[in-house]
């Protein structure tokens, strides 16, 4: 009991913190059909921000001031990256096939992370060892005080963003812009700047999460990036992608699968399998779901998308 | 009368195509004005050139004294002229009172710190939208439809809301593009009864495009009618019937 407690918990993190990264696949897929392949390593950069600011401004101020400096920096450099990835980079080929935008993010991907490796190195860079160990024991499992923090802040950023999306002027433009980006035009709709907006608005999440997994893990590399962006972008496909609530189901679903599935494949395999197979099962629950449901759990069928 | 749209010697040419030669014509203030004439006359292109999706080869158009010509669609919106469209265009994804709410997104302020504080003006300012976008549902009278999608409506309901939408802009002229397209002799009743409501509860003008000339003629205060790219009559109804050159080009044909 205590294992399955322990795991659920520790999948809900780890699930929250995809959620918030899927979030930012999603959103771009929606307007754009584009799917931002950078997105996973605009997360590392977040990380790579967050890490190095507070390592710096660990000695010279509380740990709590200098963690929220560190996440406003990050925050601030993502956002920047964000919009000048879409500006420079897919802006410029709206119109070309889709093929062209797409692997033109694969290779922004790969420029960030060699500018990440020159200027941060090709080590595992260690998250300092500031913030309290308290923890809270709940029928044998153990919750971190980290954790309870990920789990609120995200779920907290995930409910701003459902209602901005759902209930103001944004983000109703921005919904009938993923609908139809010509009549918006029509309605006087500035679809550039929706898109803008998109962009400034997934990369804030994905600077959030950044801090969050290199926090959590205590580690930050210029490659972690690509898996965390991998499974991220597979819980918005999970979820449907192009739906907000359904990257945040999806993102939540695969780190709870992932951490039974790590916790549990020792005893159900006899111990032939062991936790380090954690990232198959992941991708294995995918690849199951999208045979049954190809257009992920709360997708729509592709002829709805008008 | 005073002119609310003026039509000043608009020709446009498409390569060697002369889709529209030498046409003026002008729309009153609170007038319900018709275009007619035979497929291919240059309707459909006088209205885009109106509604600035098509820049016209020469001559210009003016409204309320501000001239549209080469302006871009949304700015047109902006000063005045709000259309409905011949293939009905709605969000089809959106419920029924977002779509009549996206219909006034040029006339928010809201931007996006006001969207995420929920300050007080923004809040308003979506309390005012929501009750205008109820009263217009209202008016064209789908109301009790407010939170199904679009996509679900009926087809007759889907024109309706097209019109409501193209009202929450404050139009001084509303343009509609074939509105009783595939309608039966009821609904296409009941759009005439309610354009005219419209006419009298908002004191818009309001520019018609329509294929049913019996329809046109007990609707419009004037009609004009379009032939191979010309104007060639401008006049009352019952005026515009009996125009030889109108029987000739045009009735005299069809029937």
């Amino acid at each position: 009991m205590s294992i399955l407690l322990q795991q659920l918990v520790n999948g809900l993190v780890l699930g929250s913190v995809y959620a918030l990264v899927a979030l930012g696949y999603t959103m771009v897929y929606g307007i754009l059909g584009l799917i931002n392949f950078a997105h996973g390593d605009v997360t590392m950069i977040g990380a790579m921000v967050a890490l190095t600011s507070i390592t710096a401004l660990s000695g010279h101020l509380p740990w709590p001031a200098a963690v929220a400096l560190g996440l406003i920096a990050a925050i601030a450099v993502c956002m920047v990256l964000g919009y000048f990835i879409e500006r420079l980079a897919y802006r410029p080929l709206r119109h070309a096939p889709r093929l062209a935008p797409l692997i033109t993010a694969i290779g922004v991907s790969i420029i960030l992370q060699n500018l990440a490796m020159l200027i941060w190195g090709r080590q595992y860079l260690a998250f300092p060892a500031l913030l309290p160990q308290t923890w809270f024991d709940i029928d044998g499992a153990r919750i971190t005080g980290i954790q309870l923090a990920i789990l609120g802040i995200a779920l907290t950023l995930m409910l701003i963003l459902d209602f901005l999306v759902r209930h103001t002027r944004l983000g109703r433009a921005m919904r009938a812009t993923a609908q139809s980006p010509q009549l918006a035009g029509l309605m006087g709709i500035n679809a550039n700047q929706i898109i803008s907006v998109t962009f400034l608005i997934g990369s804030a999440l994905a600077a959030v999460a950044g801090l969050m997994v290199s926090a959590y893990y205590g580690l930050a590399h210029y490659y972690m990036g690509f898996l965390l962006g991998l499974k991220a972008f597979s819980a918005a496909v999970l979820g449907g992608i192009g739906q907000l609530r359904g990257a945040i189901l999806g993102g939540l679903l695969l780190g709870v699968i992932e951490s039974l599935g790590a916790g549990y494949i020792g005893v159900l395999t006899h111990g032939l399998l062991g936790s380090n197979y954690q990232d198959v099962f992941a991708f294995f629950v995918l690849i199951i779901v999208l045979m049954v449901r190809p257009s992920g759990l709360l997708g729509k069928p592709a002829t709805d998308r008008a | 009368m005073n002119t609310l749209l003026d039509i000043h010697q608009v020709s446009c040419r498409f390569g060697g195509v002369r889709a529209l030669h030498d046409v003026s014509l002008t729309v009153n203030n609170n007038e319900i004005f018709g275009l007619i004439g035979p497929n291919g006359a240059g309707k459909t292109t006088l209205f885009n050139v109106i509604t600035g999706l098509v820049t016209p080869t020469s001559g210009n158009v003016t409204l309320d004294g501000c001239s549209l010509t080469g302006l871009a669609v949304h700015d047109i919106l902006r000063h005045g002229l709000a259309r409905t469209f011949q293939n009905i265009r709605l969000f089809p994804g959106l419920s029924v009172l977002e779509n009549v709410m996206i219909g006034r997104h040029s006339l928010g302020h809201t931007g996006i710190w006001g969207a995420i504080s929920r300050n007080q003006r923004a809040r308003r300012e979506e309390a005012d939208l929501r009750d205008t976008a109820h009263q217009l549902l209202q008016q064209v009278g789908i109301h009790h439809h407010t939170q199904t999608l679009a996509r679900n409506l009926s087809y007759g309901d889907q024109r309706r809301l097209e019109i409501a939408r193209a009202l929450a802009s404050e139009p001084k002229l509303l343009a509609l593009d074939e509105p009783a397209a595939g309608m039966g002799q009821t609904e296409r009743d009941a759009l005439r009864e309610l354009i005219l409501s419209l006419r009298a509860q908002r004191h818009i003008s309001i520019l018609v495009i329509e294929h049913d000339v019996k329809w046109m003629m007990a609707l419009c205060d004037r009609i004009a009618v379009l032939h191979f790219g010309e104007r060639i009559a401008l006049d009352i109804p019952e005026r515009v019937r009996q125009h030889p050159d109108v029987i000739a080009a045009y009735l005299g044909s069809a029937s």
